[in-house]
């Protein structure tokens, strides 16, 4: 063995060379194991740190060495602090030597005897160097715990890589074609043509009830003009009988008679003007079903409207209070209004209403952007494109259609002042023909005269409309029957009609209340018709999501498979949860915040680093007496460690230096490697008993010819006193 | 090079521990998935082939 070395600490201007009285007893011994005891300034911790800096202890892993050593030993590099040259030689086993050497300038050498020059790691791959101070035990503990640490990390990391590879694979799912999916559509494809199909005979079904009660309906209104054409006719005839009958005035000049006359003509007029108004309304209330199903469904309401329907400006102004009879037919018609108007306003401030004008307005502000060529702010915010945000708004219009009542609401404002109006004038024109017939000295007779050649003129007037109109009624309604109009052309071939054409509805319909059942299934035909829509509106959905899924690749994956790689996922996914989670235990742990673990995982994780401590620890304990007792595993949470037998020690009954000695124990008798050096400094709180078991544990790794030198150091109190045992 | 076996035995006892301290978590797993996923806790390395093998199979 060889030791020489010269250090210079260049801040001190200061240089140290071996003390001969301190090495030479080394270099003298054929032993490798030496208990050098000497007081401070002798260098026997430097010369641990020379052979660990030569051993190249300072690049040995976190795990291997305690960071202060490492830092220590590694300060040796830094050459603005110091200057060190050395020549070591060592005896290894089998005889061979190993030369350490450095000068001033060059970098660390090693050199097996004839070998080539090696750096750490090929020297690390031989020779073990054992570098530590076993002076605080609970270091020792946090130590393991630091372990635990990284192999939770690294176990982490695992699974992340794991898990990052199955995340890849199932982001390939959704675009890669699913079988699954594409039979469900093609199965959903056929069921909406099935639903289609139904609806569609349903809808033609009740298409063709809806064509027939119309029909049936237009024959009573035939047979109705008949009978009021025939009415007509009757009065007309009973008329122009009594006007031949009644003879002219005679004290009334032709003049006169023509401002009676056109007094009579604008009194029809009005008539007819205020039976037209009356006619609109009437058809626009029973052609909106919602006004219908209101009026129906209000007897008040009911009874007003049909006392409209049944009161024509004849039996107002002919009645003989006919002041009481205007205020009570404009009372009704100005109740009707006002409920219909209630009614509508209501509904116009309804949710559909208020979505309905919100999506239009909308629509609108959208159309001013694109305008503008501003829409690109719009795709920014909705993250869409505009045209299909437009189509989208759209279809929700469609969603939320409404009823657009302004035209109804305009008639119902102002019906129900024009007809008072009209009965108003009406009634004024009739006292006006009175007092004119009056004033010109037309008598009775004369009055009469008069009033039959106006009534004349309007029956004549009347008739002849009717009859037009029923000309292009009976032929249009023919058309629809397909049947010849000539079967039409009477009262009783329209009733020969309508009675076989009634054989064709079923019994559950009610034909003497044909409005109601109009009403009714024109609901029911909307109601289809509506559902034909959303059913082909799904076609579509269906058909392009179908289009979509067999436009993708095929997956090399099935369903199951893919199941099952999901369901590992999930696995792995909670596994790392958990991992995570032991991480930050760990970090308290090495925090000291040991109080915080009340979770039942966390405990059971404390009991796992407990074990794996008393596994660090060779599951056994150096007892002050000197024998070893079994260790089941530490509790951390007690700091106590848990023996054979229910034997519990706490931690801080153990004393120092037994705890030391433990640990020192457990990694001498685990090193590895071809060789092994052991550099143990401050050994001095250990018992000797104690110590005599490390030093045990040495001597098996001697006794294995695998020791090259093993150096345990501690201090003296005497300055001067060097004391070196040999093993 | 210290102590390297007995390094790795440690961490294999850590990764034995917490996989059963950890496998009643995976309440859903067959016992074929369990022991896929002994095997990740307790392999250094498993090829990717060979686990999305494992786990479709």
């Amino acid at each position: 063995m060889e030791i020489d070395y010269k250090l210079k600490i260049l801040g001190e201007k200061a240089e140290y060379l071996p003390r001969q009285e301190f090495i030479q007893p080394l270099l003298k011994s054929n032993k490798k194991i030496f208990e050098i005891t000497a007081g401070n300034g002798f260098g026997k911790t430097f010369l641990l740190n020379l052979f660990a800096y030569a051993f190249y202890a300072d690049k040995l892993g976190n795990e291997s060495i305690l960071k202060t050593l490492k830092e220590r030993v590694s300060d040796y590099s830094n050459q603005k602090a110091y200057n060190l040259e050395y020549n070591l030689s060592f005896n290894l086993p089998d005889g061979k030597k190993l030369h350490l050497y450095k000068d001033n300038l060059s970098e660390r050498i090693v050199q097996f005897e004839n070998g080539p020059p090696i750096g750490a790691n090929s020297l690390h791959k031989t020779v073990t160097i054992l570098y530590d101070v076993p002076v605080d035990p609970s270091l020792r503990l946090n130590e393991v715990i630091r372990d635990l640490g990284v192999w939770n990390s690294r176990l982490r990391e695992k699974f992340l890589l794991y898990y990052s590879l199955l995340d890849t694979i199932e982001s390939q799912f959704s675009s890669v074609r699913d079988e699954d999916k594409i039979e469900k559509f093609e199965k959903k494809a056929l069921e909406l043509q099935e639903e289609k199909q139904n609806k569609l005979r349903l809808f033609s079904e009740q298409d063709s009830l809806y064509n027939n009660l119309n029909y049936c309906s237009d024959l009573d209104k035939l047979i109705e003009n008949f009978k009021k054409l025939q009415n007509i006719t009757g009065e007309l005839f009973k008329k122009e009988k009594e006007f031949k009958n009644c003879p002219k005035p005679k004290k009334i000049d032709k003049k006169d008679e023509s401002l009676i006359k056109n007094l009579q003509i604008e009194l029809n007029n009005i008539k007819n003007h205020f039976k037209s108004l009356m006619l609109d309304l009437i058809k626009i209330i029973t052609n909106q079903n919602d006004l219908s199903d209101l009026i129906t469904n209000d007897n008040s309401l009911n009874k007003a409207f049909e006392f409209l329907k049944d009161n024509d400006i004849e039996s107002i102004i002919t009645y003989e209070d006919y002041i009481g009879a205007a205020n009570n037919f404009n009372g009704k018609m100005q109740f009707l209004a006002d409920s219909i108007l209630v009614y509508v306003n209501k509904e116009e401030s309804g949710k559909k209403y208020v979505v309905n004008n919100f999506l239009n307005q909308l629509l609108e502000q959208i159309d001013e952007l694109i305008v503008n060529g501003a829409e690109g702010i719009l795709e920014v915010l909705t993250k869409n494109n505009t045209n299909i945000l437009i189509k989208e708004i759209k279809n929700r219009i469609i969603e939320y259609r409404i009823v657009n009542y302004t035209p109804i609401k305009a008639i119902l404002k102002n019906s129900p002042n024009l007809i008072k109006n009209h009965i108003s004038q009406a009634i004024k024109l009739s006292a006006k023909i009175e007092e004119e017939s009056k004033k010109k000295g037309v008598d009775s007779d004369g009055e009469k005269y008069y009033k039959l050649k106006g009534e004349i003129e309007d029956l004549t007037f009347r008739k002849l409309k009717t009859s037009k109109e029923m000309e292009n009624f009976r032929y249009n309604l023919a058309k629809d029957l397909q049947i010849n109009d000539s079967q039409l052309e009477s009262l009783d071939g329209a009733f020969s009609i309508k009675g076989n054409f009634r054989l064709k509805f079923s019994n559950d319909i009610n034909l003497d209340n044909l409005p109601y059942e109009i009403n009714r299934v024109s609901k029911e035909r909307q109601y289809l018709l509506q559902q034909i829509n959303e059913n082909d509106k799904s076609v579509s959905l269906n058909d392009a999501m179908l289009l979509n899924e067999k436009q993708k690749i095929a997956s090399q994956y099935s369903d199951i498979q893919q199941k099952k790689i999901r369901a590992f996922k999930n696995g792995l996914q909670i596994i790392i949860k958990n991992i995570g989670d032991f991480n930050e235990l760990i970090n308290n742990i090495n925090d000291g915040n040991l109080e915080r673990f009340k979770i039942e995982n966390d405990v059971k994780f404390i009991n796992v680093a407990g074990k794996i401590i008393a596994y660090s620890m060779d599951n056994k304990i150096l007892r002050s007496d000197g024998d070893y007792i079994t260790l089941d595993y530490y509790d951390l949470l007690n700091k106590e460690f848990h023996c054979a037998g229910d034997v519990v020690i706490r931690k801080d009954d153990i004393a120092t230096g037994l705890a030391s000695a433990n640990y020192l124990r457990q990694r001498i008798e685990n090193v590895e490697g071809q060789y092994v050096v052991i550099l143990l400094d401050e050994i001095g709180n250990m018992a000797q008993d104690t110590l005599t078991e490390v030093i045990k544990s040495i001597k098996k790794i001697e006794e294995q010819n695998r020791l090259i030198i093993a150096v345990l150091t501690k201090p003296s109190r005497k300055k001067e006193e060097i004391l070196i045992n040999e093993y | 090079m210290e102590n390297n076996t007995e390094q790795i035995s440690r961490e294999e006892m850590y990764r034995d521990e917490i996989f059963k301290l950890l496998q009643a978590s995976l309440d859903n797993f067959s016992a074929k998935d369990l022991e896929l996923m002994k095997e990740i806790f307790m392999q250094e390395k498993i090829s990717d082939e060979v686990i999305i093998k494992k786990i479709i199979e």
